[in-house]
């Protein structure tokens, strides 16, 4: 978390309308749309898998992890942070810019706030027209591996294919 | 100590600890064959060496109690001592006690405060008591006391380098790949060849690189004298062990996971296996035990067994201990054979209490032992003969870091599953399919040459889809833990070298994947955990059907056999390890070149010739346009040669090396063709077509 109030540049990015921003040290880059093997039989939030230089990539569906409505099935572009030693690819609806603020900007994310998201926000940066949610990548992580349905091991008599 | 001071202690511990190694197998090898001067000599070298790099240093601990070692061990080259087992006991302790030393210095870069008088007291008094008895030993060999100079042909490479140096090529290999493929679908001048050459030499670099991290298995085996001898002593029984291709290589990552696997099994064999001398007799066996490890390299994989020649597993007991512990329901007990009781001795929690490993077969972790050769991608298992022995039986990837892999598909992705899982294909066409499928207490199987395969569908278990529309040949046969199963995909492609990357952790808990690779486009596939398919589709605690291979007798190895027709309408036999793939190509693409037939294949000239009977003559070869025939590919480099045949038969077990000669089976004569003695030199294939 220090990490997050000692910076004042944000890699913003916007998903069903709204605005969110990653601390820019925990992003290593931004990709445009590209090709997604499907990872069954993983977390809901996990789109699949992408190949970036040699590497291979878990892309997460953040709309998904954020409780927002699911996006159709139009391309999307990826900003890539760093979980760990790894990179792990989100998918958002369209990139930002990169804004840099104040660290005491920073406010108490708004009671209007979904509580099962509060967790996941920071704070907020009032702007002139919206808000900018600060995210908390740490625990949108957590959240997004989180194994929670897909298909259950079927105990009854299977039907001949 | 300095930084370049730090780095020499670090050669001399990695050294010294090679060279322990090498003196417990030499002490072990001197009490089988006392008189034997080039142990004695290696065994002193050995010793010498260590000495005089720690008096460099100035370890004079170390010094001191090597010294009196190396005393004890001139006496006995010059012959004025006999070796005897106290002075092979005696030195083992001087090597343990080295070990201990070093560990020491490794953690704490100092020698530690002590001092080895009683063990160096030992040494002198067996020096002593054995010259009593050495009157008249013979004189060990003298005059090839001069060490020949070793040539300076070895570097010492980091291995993270040569880990470093593996990525690369990975690397590399990708991106020959997606070339290859966008050279293929394009239609550039001067390109292809080009490109076939880069893909010509990515091969051999690939070739080259993975030769680096070969290791014989002998490092491997160099403890195994040294432990059966403490654990038959310390068990009282007495063992003689037997080591067959001891020159097999692999990876060096394999080296050091079976490292722990391969001990665990021996002190089991000895411990639980091999029965007390008393009791051999009684039994009519001879006296000493028989411990036979055995590796070799077949069909890409390395092969390790390990059989004892003991009382065997005993299967009431397990089955008795299984359901006990409420591993096996009374309802799955039911339907269960034999080597599927066996095989109970791999379950975790089987073989934690203490009164299992009274058993008379395998004791405490085997689950453990399984486990840690299923993470480098192998399998292990076992087989047993009540009264004859037990044998385990395990394969390796060759490398872990690319393996050749089938290509796959479900619902529109593409899986790779290991080539080490993979039996065989079977052609049925998606109309008969259905018909063939039967079912078995509500498991489906497929009548398989007259046994029941039971299947398992991969979109069913990927997404939950029950409703699987098939695509022709999507029959891939796979095996597990010794269980075989038949695959059911929505379509079969070809088989690709991929590289292996493993999945975040994140991903890992509830998988059907074992990693994943990146393809020639570009785009990632995963690889499929063959076990874990086959565990999670609820197969192996299912009575269903065993691969033959199995249930063969403990001590003899099956070797499988490929029946085909020839183009003269032959029936032949060859060794399966022999066939490096099976093609396809139609008569309308083979051609001449340098006036000797040959198609394209994998991007460069195969040349091809007509399989024959060893009796029947050179025929040119005469295939139709628009009949597809099926080609053998056989070697490698510039011996590989393509056999053409009229068509494949069958594949078949058969016990006891395959030999040249005719045999009767299934009802016809069929010929053995030994297919290094069929390649064709250019010269002749020219004349011959």
């Amino acid at each position: 978390m220090n990490s997050v109030l000692d910076t004042s540049a944000w890699c913003t990015f916007r998903l069903a309308g709204r605005l969110y921003g990653v601390p820019v040290e925990q992003v290593q880059e931004v990709l445009r749309p590209t090709l997604i093997t499907r990872m069954p039989l993983a977390s809901p939030a996990v789109r699949g898998l992408l190949h970036l230089r040699g590497a291979i990539v878990t892309v997460i569906d953040l709309a998904l992890v954020l409780d927002l409505p699911a996006a159709d099935d139009t391309p999307r572009p990826h900003i890539v942070v760093r979980d760990g030693d790894r990179a792990v690819s989100l998918l958002v609806d369209a990139i930002g810019d990169v804004q840099r603020h104040a660290r005491g900007d920073i406010q108490p994310s708004p009671d209007t706030l979904p509580l099962a998201l509060r967790a996941l926000v920071i704070g907020a940066i009032p702007r002139e027209h919206e808000l900018l949610l600060v995210l908390h990548l740490e625990a949108l992580m957590q959240r997004a591996f989180e194994p929670q349905g897909g298909p259950e091991r079927r105990e009854d008599a299977r039907e001949c294919a | 100590m300095s930084e370049l001071d730090e780095n020499i202690v670090d050669e001399f511990l990695v050294d010294s600890h090679e060279a322990l190694d090498r003196l417990d197998h030499d002490l072990v090898g001197l009490e089988r064959d006392p008189a034997s001067a080039p142990l004695l000599k290696s065994a002193f070298r050995t010793l010498h060496t260590i000495k005089g790099t720690c008096s460099f240093f100035g370890f004079r601990r170390l010094e001191r109690l090597t010294h009196a070692g190396e005393h004890l061990l001139a006496k006995l080259r010059s012959g004025e001592l006999a070796f005897s087992e106290t002075i092979a006991s005696t030195l083992l302790a001087v090597g343990d006690r080295v070990r201990t030393l070093l560990a020491h210095i490794e953690s704490q870069r100092c020698e530690p405060q002590g001092e080895d008088a009683a063990l160096i007291a030992r040494l002198e008094q067996v020096a002593l008591a054995a010259a009593d008895s050495a009157a008249g030993a013979a004189e060990a060999s003298a005059g090839d006391d001069h060490d020949a100079p070793l040539a300076q042909q070895n570097v010492r490479v980091d291995v993270r380098v040569l880990d470093g140096l593996m990525n690369h090529v990975g690397e590399l290999v990708l991106a020959r790949n997606h070339l290859m493929q966008l050279v293929a679908a394009q239609d550039w001048p001067a390109v292809p060849a080009a490109a076939q050459r880069m893909d010509a030499v990515t091969s051999r670099l690939q070739e080259a690189t993975t030769r680096t991290r070969m290791q014989p298995i002998s490092t491997l085996w160099t403890r195994i004298p040294r432990l059966v001898r403490d654990v038959a002593s310390a068990c009282g029984k007495r063992v003689v062990l037997e080591m067959e291709g001891t020159d097999t290589e692999l990876d060096r990552t394999l080296v050091e996971a079976l490292k722990d696997p391969l001990t665990h099994l021996v002190r089991n064999a000895i411990d639980h296996g091999i029965e007390p001398p008393s009791d051999r007799i009684a039994a009519g066996k001879p006296a000493n035990g028989r411990l036979r490890l055995r590796a070799f390299h077949e069909a890409g994989q390395v092969h390790l067994e390990l059989s004892d020649d003991g009382g065997g597993l005993d299967v009431v007991r397990i089955r008795d201990k299984a359901i006990q512990r409420g591993l096996v329901t009374p309802e799955e007990a039911s339907r269960q054979t034999d080597v599927d009781w066996m095989n109970c001795i791999f379950l975790p929690g089987f073989s934690t209490a203490a009164n299992v490993t009274a058993i008379s077969g395998r004791g405490v972790g085997m689950d453990v032992v399984r486990s840690s050769i299923q993470r480098v991608g192998g399998t292990v298992e076992v087989n047993s003969e009540r009264g004859r022995g037990t044998t385990l039986h395990l394969r390796m990837p060759l490398t872990l870091a690319i393996i050749p892999a089938l290509i796959v598909e479900s619902v529109g992705e593409r899986y790779a599953i290991p080539q080490v899982n993979l039996v065989e294909l079977v052609r049925v066409s998606a109309a008969d399919l259905p018909a063939r499928i039967e079912s078995v207490q509500g498991a489906p199987v497929y009548r398989l040459r007259g046994r029941l395969l039971p299947l398992v569908s991969l979109t069913e278990e990927l997404h939950g889809e029950s409703s699987v529309p098939l695509a022709p040949r999507s029959l891939v046969v796979l095996r597990a833990e010794g269980r075989t199963f038949g695959l059911l995909t929505h379509g079969v492609h070809d088989t690709e070298e991929i590289v292996v990357k493993p999945l975040s952790e994140r991903l890992r808990t509830r998988t059907l994947f074992a990693g994943a690779t990146i393809r020639g486009d570009g785009r990632v596939a995963l690889i499929l955990d063959v076990s874990a398919l086959a565990s999670r589709a609820g197969l192996l605690s299912e009575d269903t059907h065993r691969d033959t291979t199995d249930t063969s007798a403990a001590q003899s190895p099956s070797h499988a056999s490929l029946l085909v027709t020839t183009l003269a309408g032959h029936r032949v036999a060859l060794a399966l390890a022999g066939v490096a793939r099976i093609e396809e190509f139609d008569g309308g693409t083979f051609e001449r070149v340098e006036d000797a037939p040959a198609v394209q294949y994998r991007g460069t000239v195969l040349s091809v010739v007509a399989l024959r009977t060893p009796s029947a003559a050179l025929v040119p070869l005469c295939v139709q346009p628009g009949r597809t025939y099926p080609v053998i590919v056989h070697g490698e480099g510039a011996t590989r040669t393509g056999f053409v045949v009229d068509r494949i038969d069958d594949v078949i077990e058969q016990q006891g090396p395959v030999s040249s000669g005719r045999a009767v089976l299934r009802g016809t004569v069929v010929e053995f063709v030994d297919l290094d003695n069929c390649v064709v030199p250019r010269g002749d294939a020219r004349a011959a077509a």
